[in-house]
Order: structure tokens, then C-alpha cells, then sequence
């Protein structure tokens, strides 16, 4: 399915996922959103978010081997899919930052 | 070892659960890493109030991922359906205080019980990965020691030294000492402790240090938090100091956190311990604590502790007994949170179960009680349906009613688990590990919370998808009088789920009480009633005892005094106290062990002295009493119990016959001067008799004097009052000693049976409740059906019929269906119940008198809940009831 943006959680997921070389798994990109800003995502949701982006193409994922700290269950491991999602980063930084052209005095003054 | 599956919390599951099949093993794993980081670095309470956001978070993020156009307006919907069921509630405050009282009460039922369960036997251990610690005991099958026991110093440094499979191991013995510092002195519950136990657990002290090897034995002290804070104002400059503990100068060297309680919560203080260096094997009775290495689990462990323990006599010597005993050794091992819990398991879930029983018939009830409700209003959803709102629009909003009703209910719930538990925790046998911490805490609101939905699914949903049927949209034309076959069906379906619920509860209750009767009925071979009993600590070089002579003087002339009170009998001394401390265990030697070489017996022993067989009710059977003796004798004179002369002189006359215990020298023989019955030591539901033998105050030499802090025994009529007169008289004699373990012997009878009383009473509770609430469910029943039939009811009255025909018809009618429930009922008892035969005592599982006057019961309650409707009916006037159409 061809995207046209990301949602804000997908995006941050996303951006996690790069921040930690680009492949790792929902553990530790939950654990990097959170020491970045400071929201409390839950495992569990960051692996949905990329669960769904890899059904549409912008992630790959391969199970990793079975750990003892976690129960003997896998781990899955997802790779951002530069070529499809760089593009859809970019947009929405642009969008973004377009969007706060102007505004950054209110900043100043609040 | 798979504990990492086992130990996932429940909350993760069911975030798990909500998922897709494909994705779930995945999730779950990732929850579960993430939740073991936690564990080793966030306190207890966030992590649980972490675990239950998860499925909020995991619903939260499937409802996004959905449709965004379908999702706001159904939550839009949905608040509409709230204040419309909130509203409609309102204007039936009967119906709505009827359902959310019976679901408060179960809810708090539930919550209450759960909360208790949580805190002792889910909430792990506070120590260092609490499920690689294992409690390393002995079995010895074939042999005469117990079935399992405490494992002696040998074992230990054996195990320490050699055993790859644990990586730590620590050992620690109960007892009680004498307390003292400053001007405070008292009798408490301290520990004999290695260094290694503390390593082994994990723990740290919150002040000074843990005791090492280098500490010398005994000389050093860590203090429980609860000592540190009641007696030196949690003062910091408490280490370094001495206090004086079992008589002998301590230096306390650490203080423990508050909750740090090991073996338990009243252990005032850890006493270092270090194993003699000359180790005489066989002295059992050592409670180990072993922590597994990583890759470790019990099997291996257990391969290796029983290839170790086998070589113990090569390296340490012992006698033919000790060898024997080792070759039938094996090493028991449980988890150490298994050992700490003990037997109490059992009867906890069995209340948890019995918590639910309620839950379903408060559930079938409200379940009952929303058809009704329904069925009045089949015209209101009739006419909502031509309006164009769809199945799915009745559907929600009936849901919403029931769980706007459960929510209520469990609100309801939480305050009367507020008030519960206390009552709870304060009618518990006293023993019960961790209990007083017990607390309404988020893990317990989260288990509310998901009973709180199950209520509203398990009431609201039969009767939401009976009254959201399409058949219903030519119901508007209609008489809508009589119900429908299948709704009526549905709630007789209900009234026979209930009583078959309450007859379950109602079995056990009965057989509990039976089994508690029962070991009322035991004779323990001593009279309870009437008997005061306590122990005193003084220090005797303060009155001038050195030796055995001296001892028995004071406590001849201290029992003088003592029965010198006013209405007293008489007045005795033991050892050890039945029901209170048993009695200990030694091999004995008589002249036929010498002549056969057989085994030496074991046997139970104690020491007594004074009027204790005559103020304990005990009989002689054979010979005299004790002789009031306080000079040692050449020959020093014991009784024996009844089951000890047949062990010892099988088919002789055991008076004057010799003997001595094992571990004593070899020229202190005992003659026998009497035979008495046999008692019950500690558990009244042993039936074997178990040999005891009682030694004299004062033995064969003046060195022997075994009695510093005996059991005085008083005979009175006065016996529950006795307790300020003697504190008195015990201050007057010796001001320094603390009196402690007072008590009657009723109220240490009642003790030993009182986890069997405290399950007892609360299912008995839980019983009665489940049959109010099933005669509540089946008196609605009746009815509602009775008002819906008395047009035809007017009809058969103008045609003739009689009143007390009609009465009888409606009786059979409610009658008839509780019978089918009580036969469901019998049949689930009898599963049920198997679960209490570790409880029951005199009493088999399927015992049929109490099913059948259970049975009875409960019939008898069903004839009374459908005799009020069907006076009722009977006084119909039938032009009024036709005239009302």
C-alpha cells in the first residue's frame, strides 16, 4: 500500500528504529522513545506500529533465536526499508517544519 | 527450568491474549524482557502499575489502528447508552439496589480473598531472584526418623564445599531467647543464622554490616527492623553496642530492613552462626537455604546433593544408626516461597474458590434479575427496533445497563474489601506467613477490575442476546403475558446453576464443621480445660542456682508459691508443653538393644516434674507419679507413655525396668516407676500414638540440669484469670524474668485447629451467603412468573380450581427445578470437595448423610421461597384479574 505520511506515533517509532542502526526489535525502540521524549510507550504497542508498517513494505522482519530471559520466546526483529520510508521521513519533517515557519517567536514568548 | 514461562503476571497474558494468535508468543516475549528489566531496577508498585497498562495499551492501540472513522462515533454511542442506563437505573432503585448489592457483595467477597491470596502465596519473595532458592530438607524412607526433616551441620558443609549446582547455601535454626538491653528484658523469636544465609538470600542490611566467617560464633548480631525501631527509637548508634541474648554478650553489627522477616515477620534478631569445628554428625534439625547456580535446576541439584550426602559418613564418622539413615536419605527439595508458605496453600485457594462460587451466584442472580427487567421492557426495545436502531444498538445498551451495575457493584466491592480485610487477617490463624502485610493494592484493584467485567458479561449477556433477537420485532402486537418458553427457560436454567453452586459450598461447609467436631471429640489423654500455663526466664545465678540441686529447689519452691494461690490444684513443671513446643526426639538404650544389638528406638522425650501429670489430667496406668526428688539419685526414676513401654519391653512389665537416652553416658540409666496414657503431642490428627518418655526434674548427677525455662502447668477452676496474679508473683520472685507463652490449654487446643476453624468459618460464611442469595434468585423467579400468569391464573380460579391446588402447582414447580439443581449440585460436590481432604478429619469426602441433609436444606429453603409467591397467586381475585386485562 503507497503511503503518503506517517502517523506521529509511526514516525517516532520509526525514527527510534534509525537511531538504534536501523534494525532492532520493540524492547529496546520503546525503551529509546522513551529516554528521548519522555513518553511511556509500551513494548507492546511500538511492536504493533511496527507490525503494520511492515505489512505495507516499509519495514522487514526476521525472528531472532529464542531467549531464556524472556521465556524461551523469540524475539522479531524489524530493518527500516531506507529506500521506501527516507522519503516519507523527509515529507513529514518538511511538513512540519513549514508548519512552524513564523511561529517560532510564540515559542520565545510563552 | 521453566520458570520464566510460569512466572509471566497475569496482566501481560491478557495483554498478550487481546492480540492476534500470529503475533502473541512475540509480544508476550517482548512484554516479559522488558518486565524482567524492570524487576531489576523499579520498585514493586510501579512495576505492577506497569503491568496492567500494558492491555489498556494494547486495546488503546488496536482501537487506533482501526477504522478512525468507525471508532468516534461508536464512543460517542456508547456515552449516549451511559447516561440513557444510568438514567433508566435510577428510575427502578429497587431492582438497581437488589443487583448492585448481591454484586458488591461478591465482588468484595472476591477482592477481599484475592487480596490475602496475592499477598501470601503470588507476591514473590523480597529477595535476590527468589525463584532460585530452594529449601534443602531430608527424607529417610524405611527408617524410623520423620517423614521429613531438617538436615544437621554435616550436610551443610558438605553441600557448601562441593555441590557445583548451588552457588550459595545458608542454614539457620528457630528458637527463642531471652532478649535483653538496658532496663528492657523479654522472651523472643530470634534465629541461629550462618553469614551464608544472608549472601544465599541476596539481601543487604539498611544499617552496619552482615556477620562474615571471620566473625567468631555467636558473638554477633543482626537486628530485625521491627527490634531496632521498638527498642532503641531506630537509633543509628545501635551498632557497635552489646546487648545480651541468650544469656551471653552480643555485638550488633547490622540492622535489617522492614521487610526482611526470615523464616518470619516476629524474629527479633539473627544470631551468627558458624558449624563447631569437630562436627558430630546426626544432629538434625537444620533448616538449609541453598540459591541455585544459573544454569542449575532442583533435579540436577537434587542428583548431586544425594551422591554428596551418601559419602557423609567416610568423612565425617558417626554411629550405625547415622549410616543407616544416610543410606536411606534423600534430599527434599521445594521452592524456598513453597517451604516459607507451608500447608496454608491449600486452604487459601480453596477460599479463593469458594470466593467464586459466590461470584457465579451473585451473577446468576443479576443475570436473573436483568431478564425480568428485560422481558418487562420487550415493548420499549420492540419499538426502539421499528425505529431503525439495530441489534448491535439493544445489544450495547443492555450491555452498558449491566455494566453499569457491575461497576457500581464492584465500587460497592472495594468498600467492603476495605473493611474485610482486617476482619479477614484478624480471624486468620496467627501463623499464616506475610498475612498482616495484607493490603488493597493495584494488582488486587486490577483483579477487581476484571471480575467487575466478567459480572457484566456473565449477567448481561444471556439476557442481551434474548431481548436483541430480531424474533422480537413482531412481539409489539403481541400480549407479551406469559414469557416466552425459552426466557422462561433460560431463568430456570439459572435457579439450577445456583442452588447446584450453593449446595457445593453448602457440602463443604458441612463437612468442615463435621471435621471440626470431630477433632473436638479427640481425646488429646489431657484435659484442656481448667489449665493455665507459662513460661518464665529468670536469671538463675542471680538465685543462686549452679547445679541440679539448686534448679529444682527454685522451681520446687517457686511451684510452693505458685500453688499457694487462691482456687489453685495443682501445680507442675514440663519441658515442653503438648500443643505449645511438642517434645524433642532421642534414640534410647535398654538392656535388650545392648543384648540384640538392634536399633536403638526413637522416641519423643521430655522432662516433668512436680503435680504435672496430676494438673494435666494425665492417668497413671501403671506404677506411681514422679517422686518430689532434688537431690540426684543412684538411681533416677522416669514414666513412660503407655505406646514407649510397648516399643521398648514388647509383652514385658516395663516397671523397673532400665534405660537411657543414646547421647547420654553410659552409666545414666533411668528405672521406670510408672506407665502412663498416651498424649497428643501436636497434631490432633494424628491417630498413632507416639512413644514419649518423661524424665525426671532432677537426673543421676548434679550436673544435669536439662530445665532453665520449663512450662509451668496450674490447675484451676480460676485458670482463664490466673494471668496478672502470677505476673505479680513472678515479679515479686524474680523481677528480671520475663513471663511469656501464657495461655490456657483450651486456648492452645483451639490453636491447633485453628486453620481448619479459620476455612471453616469462612466458607461457612461464604454457604450462607450462596443460599440467601440462591432463595433470593428463586423466590424472584417464581415471582415474576407468578405476576405474568395471573390473568390465566384469574381464568382457573373463575373456572374453579382451588387455592391450595394452585399453591401446590407453584410450589412443585419452583421446587422441581431446585431439585434438578441440588442433583447437579451433589455431582460437583463430590468433585469439588476432594480439594478439602486435606483438611477433613472423621469425615470422608462423599459423605452422604451431610449430602443428603445438605440436600434437605436446601430443599426446604426452596419450598419456603416458592410458598410466598404461590400465597400470593392463591389470593388472586379472579375478577380483578380479569378485569386488569
Amino acid at each position: 500500500m503507497a503511503r503518503e505520511r506517517f502517523g506521529e506515533l509511526e514516525e517516532q517509532v520509526v525514527l527510534g528504529l534509525l537511531r538504534l542502526g536501523g534494525e532492532s526489535y520493540a524492547v529496546p525502540v520503546a525503551a529509546e522513545l522513551t529516554d528521548v521524549t519522555g513518553r511511556d510507550v509500551s513494548p507492546a504497542t511500538v511492536y504493533m506500529v511496527m507490525h503494520r508498517l511492515a505489512s505495507q513494505g516499509l519495514l522487514t522482519s526476521r525472528v531472532g533465536t529464542p531467549d531464556p530471559e524472556r521465556g524461551g520466546r523469540p524475539r522479531r526483529f524489524y530493518r527500516v526499508v531506507r529506500r521506501a520510508v527516507l522519503p516519507l521521513l523527509a515529507e513529514s519533517r518538511r511538513a512540519r517544519l513549514a508548519l512552524w515557519d513564523g511561529l517560532e517567536p510564540e515559542l520565545d514568548r510563552s | 527450568m521453566s520458570a520464566g514461562r510460569s512466572r509471566v503476571p497475569l496482566s501481560l497474558r491478557l495483554a498478550a491474549w487481546l492480540l492476534p494468535r500470529d503475533v502473541r508468543e512475540e509480544v508476550l516475549g517482548d512484554l516479559v524482557e522488558a518486565w524482567n528489566a524492570k524487576e531489576r531496577s523499579e520498585s514493586w508498585f510501579s512495576r505492577a502499575a506497569w503491568t496492567w497498562k500494558q492491555p489498556i495499551a494494547v486495546l488503546l492501540a488496536r482501537v487506533q489502528a482501526r477504522n478512525d472513522a468507525r471508532v468516534l462515533p461508536s464512543v460517542a454511542r456508547v456515552s449516549v447508552d451511559l447516561r440513557i442506563a444510568a438514567r433508566s437505573l435510577a428510575r427502578a432503585p429497587t431492582f438497581t439496589l437488589v443487583a448492585v448489592t448481591t454484586l458488591a457483595i461478591a465482588i468484595g467477597t472476591n477482592t477481599a480473598i484475592f487480596s490475602v491470596v496475592e499477598t501470601v502465596l503470588l507476591d514473590p519473595l523480597d529477595f535476590t531472584e527468589p525463584d532460585r532458592l530452594v529449601s534443602i530438607r531430608g527424607t529417610a524412607p524405611g527408617s524410623d526418623m520423620p517423614d521429613e526433616f531438617g538436615l544437621a551441620a554435616e550436610f551443610y558443609v558438605q553441600y557448601r564445599e562441593n555441590a557445583a549446582a548451588l552457588e550459595d547455601v545458608g542454614y539457620y535454626l528457630e528458637g527463642e531467647q531471652t532478649v535483653r538491653a538496658d532496663d528492657r528484658v523479654e522472651r523472643l523469636p530470634v534465629s541461629l543464622a550462618s553469614h551464608s544465609l544472608f549472601s544465599t538470600l541476596g539481601v543487604r542490611p539498611v544499617l552496619g554490616r552482615l556477620p562474615t566467617e571471620q566473625d567468631e560464633d555467636a558473638q554477633v548480631v543482626v537486628l530485625s527492623h521491627w527490634l531496632w525501631t521498638e527498642w532503641f527509637g531506630r537509633d543509628p548508634e545501635v551498632i557497635g553496642r552489646t546487648i545480651e541474648i541468650a544469656s551471653g554478650p552480643r555485638t550488633v553489627v547490622g540492622v535489617m530492613g522492614p521487610s526482611f522477616g526470615f523464616p518470619h515477620e516476629r524474629v527479633a534478631a539473627w544470631l551468627h552462626d558458624l558449624p563447631s569445628e569437630e562436627i558430630r554428625p546426626g544432629g538434625f534439625g537444620w533448616e538449609l537455604v541453598g540459591r541455585l547456580a544459573p544454569d542449575a535446576d532442583q533435579v540436577v541439584l537434587a542428583g548431586q546433593l544425594d551422591e554428596l550426602a551418601s559419602r557423609l559418613p567416610e568423612r565425617f564418622g558417626g554411629s550405625v544408626e547415622y549410616a543407616r539413615i544416610i543410606e536411606q536419605h534423600r534430599p527434599v527439595l521445594r521452592s524456598l516461597e513453597e517451604e516459607l508458605v507451608g500447608d496454608i496453600a491449600a486452604p487459601l485457594w480453596i477460599l479463593l474458590g469458594t470466593a467464586g462460587i459466590v461470584l457465579l451466584i451473585a451473577c446468576a442472580n443479576v443475570a436473573n434479575l436483568l431478564l425480568a427487567r428485560a422481558e418487562d421492557r420487550r415493548r420499549s426495545f420492540a419499538v426502539r427496533r421499528s425505529l431503525g436502531a439495530t441489534r448491535g444498538d439493544l445489544l450495547r445498551a443492555q450491555m452498558v445497563e449491566a455494566l453499569v451495575i457491575a461497576a457500581a457493584g464492584g465500587v460497592g466491592g472495594v468498600a467492603i474489601a476495605v473493611g474485610g480485610i482486617p476482619l479477614l487477617v484478624r480471624g486468620a490463624p496467627e501463623s499464616i506467613p506475610r498475612l498482616a502485610s495484607t493490603t488493597l493494592d493495584p494488582t488486587a484493584l486490577g483483579f477487581t477490575a476484571s471480575i467487575v467485567l466478567f459480572a457484566a458479561l456473565a449477567s448481561g449477556l444471556l439476557p442481551a442476546l434474548r431481548f436483541s433477537n430480531p424474533a422480537l420485532d413482531g412481539t409489539l402486537s403481541s400480549r407479551l403475558q406469559t414469557g416466552t418458553r425459552s426466557t422462561r427457560f433460560a431463568r430456570h436454567a439459572l435457579v439450577v446453576a445456583q442452588s447446584a453452586a450453593a449446595l457445593v459450598l453448602l457440602v463443604g461447609s458441612g463437612l468442615l464443621v463435621q471435621s471440626f467436631l470431630a477433632l473436638n471429640r479427640v481425646d488429646p489423654g489431657y484435659e484442656t480445660e481448667d489449665v493455665f500455663t507459662f513460661q518464665m526466664a529468670p536469671v538463675l545465678r542471680d538465685h543462686g542456682v549452679t547445679d541440679a540441686p539448686s534448679l529444682a529447689r527454685f522451681h520446687y519452691a517457686f511451684m510452693e508459691r505458685l500453688a499457694a494461690l487462691p482456687d489453685v490444684e495443682s501445680v507442675g513443671l514440663t519441658l515442653m508443653l503438648p500443643l505449645d513446643e511438642g517434645a524433642e526426639v532421642t534414640r534410647v538404650v535398654t538392656d535388650r538393644t545392648i543384648a540384640t544389638g538392634g536399633l536403638e528406638p526413637l522416641v519423643r522425650v521430655t522432662h516433668a516434674g512436680g503435680q504435672y501429670l496430676r494438673a494435666m489430667g494425665i492417668e497413671v496406668l501403671l506404677g506411681s507419679d514422679f517422686e518430689r526428688n532434688a537431690d540426684p539419685t543412684e538411681n533416677p526414676q522416669a514414666v513412660v507413655s503407655q505406646s514407649a513401654a510397648e516399643l521398648l519391653w514388647p509383652g514385658e512389665t516395663p516397671l523397673g525396668k532400665r534405660f537411657r537416652p543414646s547421647d547420654a553416658d553410659s552409666s545414666s540409666w533411668l528405672t521406670v516407676s510408672g506407665v502412663v496414657e498416651d498424649v497428643i503431642l501436636e497434631d490432633f490428627r494424628r491417630t498413632e500414638p507416639e512413644p514419649l518418655v518423661y524424665l525426671p526434674l532432677v537426673g543421676h548427677d548434679r550436673a544435669s540440669w536439662p530445665i532453665t525455662t520449663p512450662a509451668y502447668v496450674v490447675k484451676s477452676p480460676r485458670a482463664a484469670a490466673l494471668g496478672p496474679e502470677i505476673r505479680d508473683l513472678v515479679r515479686e520472685i524474680a523481677p528480671e524474668a520475663p513471663v511469656y507463652h501464657m495461655s490456657t490449654m483450651s486456648a492452645l487446643a483451639a490453636r491447633a485447629v485453628a486453620r481448619l476453624s479459620f476455612t471453616m468459618l469462612t466458607l461457612g460464611v461464604a454457604a450462607g451467603l450462596a443460599i440467601v442469595l440462591g432463595a433470593v434468585g428463586l423466590y424472584g423467579v417464581l415471582s415474576y412468573v407468578v405476576s405474568q400468569r395471573t390473568h390465566e391464573i384469574g381464568i382457573r380460579m373463575a373456572l374453579g380450581a382451588n387455592a391450595s391446588g394452585l399453591r401446590r402447582t407453584i410450589v412443585a414447580q419452583g421446587t422441581r427445578v431446585v431439585i434438578l439443581g441440588v442433583m447437579l449440585g451433589a455431582v460437583g460436590a463430590a468433585v469439588l470437595t476432594r480439594a478439602l481432604e486435606s483438611l477433613l478429619f472423621g469425615v470422608p469426602a462423599v459423605h452422604m448423610p451431610t449430602y443428603a441433609m445438605m440436600a434437605g436444606l436446601m430443599i426446604a429453603v426452596a419450598l419456603l421461597a416458592s410458598y410466598l409467591p404461590a400465597r400470593r397467586a392463591s389470593a388472586v381475585d379472579p375478577m380483578t384479574a380479569l378485569r386488569a386485562d
